[in-house]
């Protein structure tokens, strides 16, 4: 590789893109031959595909299943990024803020693309504003470091949870390798990191996931509506309660 | 700031070759995978509420199909009754013709048995008139012809009241309607 690619490709990107080409053989394998009665892969990308537009439906609220093909995407690309690192020959390209930077970056421009959609610019900036008007001053500041620690927190949460995980399960081969050396008795004292990076892998990727949903969510005004609408439905269990006989 | 960056590895050269692995990743699902799964899971949702508001149609037909049958079963059934009532008061009447027209044709044959039987008894007198005449004539005949003594006189009366007996025995009809 020449020494100018490195500013542009490094270890990481070339695994990223390996899933990626993995992941878009898979879906053009599962898809070839589209049936109305589904079978092999195709089952696996209508399972997923339909649980994710489901789960958009619900977090989201109606219309949330536009969102399906990005959700869709970001979870399964971070859940086999985060798996990765367990394929001997491979690192998590998780693990450098150089990729989970740019996820939450696309997933944070998604979200004020989203809000603006759906409650056009000036909903989008009353949104800033809060509740009363007059507090903007406050509210404004403290929205906007609000939507900036959204990605952050994405970013920083997904890269330190794999980085921790991937650099412990280095030293935990490091550790029995020198158990090794000195004893000449093999143990593999990185399985239980190997075990928790399976459950790790997958928590995070699902962590991204249902965050970037719920951000969509609260900038739509879907949030805020569901919250409306629960407070509607107590209010009139209360009436409901207050107009009942008493018991004498 | 640039230290820091620099420490994280932060390479923003990188981060655009990312952002843009991702931007192709997930151009190219929804072209080979989320687009057309959406439109068969579309398709699929059409067809089956397809086949449920066909299911249903069919149902409400049968359901008038059935309110029909048991109508023109009730017609049927009041239509036989009728049918059945017309035949019971045809065959009345005419079990009433037959036994009229049996009637008629018994006083008919009575009747004329009754004219057969006069007539019988009328050829019976009138043949015993002639046979009485004819033995009547005889016997003066023979009178006539021999000298008849008392003894003898009492001889052919005898012999004439066994003819006329003879006679009437023969011809039963003629003795009883004499």
């Amino acid at each position: 590789m020449p020494e100018s690619w490195h500013h542009w490709v490094d270890v990481y990107v070339v695994n990223s893109w390996m899933v990626i080409v993995l992941l878009v053989v898979l879906a053009w394998l599962g898809t070839r031959r589209l049936q109305l009665r589904p079978r092999g892969l195709q089952n696996l990308w209508e399972m997923y595909y339909g649980w994710v537009r489901e789960f958009c439906r619900e977090e989201i609220g109606p219309g949330g299943e536009k969102h399906a093909p990005l959700l869709g995407t970001i979870f399964v690309y971070v859940l086999l990024l985060n798996l990765l690192g367990l394929v001997p020959g491979f690192i998590t390209p998780t693990m450098t803020l150089n990729m989970t930077v740019p996820l939450a970056l696309v997933v944070f421009v998604w979200v004020q693309w989203s809000g603006v959609a759906a409650l056009g610019l000036g909903g989008y900036l009353m949104h800033f504003v809060g509740d009363p008007w007059w507090l903007f001053p406050i509210n404004v500041p403290v929205h906007v470091v609000g939507e900036i620690a959204k990605p952050l927190s994405l970013s920083v949460r997904l890269f330190g949870n794999m980085f921790g995980e991937e650099t412990s399960l280095v030293q935990m081969a490091a550790l029995g390798a020198a158990v090794f050396a000195a004893t000449h008795i093999p143990v593999p004292v990185q399985f239980i990191n190997v075990a928790l990076h399976m459950l790790i892998g997958p928590i995070q990727a699902f962590i991204f996931f249902i965050l970037a949903a719920a951000y969509i969510s609260m900038a739509t005004g879907h949030d805020e509506h569901l919250h409306e609408e629960e407070a509607a439905h107590h209010a009139g269990d209360e009436k409901h309660v207050e107009a009942l006989p008493e018991a004498s | 700031m640039q230290e820091l960056i620099t420490s994280l590895g932060i390479e923003p050269r990188v981060m655009l070759i990312n952002a843009v692995g991702f931007f192709l990743l997930l151009a190219l699902l929804k072209r080979f995978a989320f687009g057309p799964i959406g439109q068969v899971l579309a398709d699929r949702e059409r067809a089956v509420e397809a086949d449920i508001d066909e299911a249903e149609r069919a149902k409400r037909m049968a359901l008038s199909d059935e309110r029909a049958m048991a109508e023109e079963l009730a017609k049927l059934g009041e239509r036989g009754d009728e049918i059945v009532a017309e035949a019971e008061e045809k065959a009345e009447q005419r079990r009433q013709e037959i036994l009229q027209r049996a009637e008629q044709q018994s006083h008919q044959i009575i009747a004329e048995g009754e004219r057969s039987v006069e007539r019988s008894a009328d050829e019976a007198r009138a043949q015993l008139r002639e046979e009485t005449a004819e033995i009547a004539v005889g016997i003066s005949r023979r009178a006539l012809r021999e000298s008849l003594d008392e003894q003898r006189q009492a001889a052919l009366v005898d012999a004439f009241i066994a003819d006329i007996e003879r006679i009437a025995d023969e011809q039963p009809f003629g003795s009883d309607r004499a």
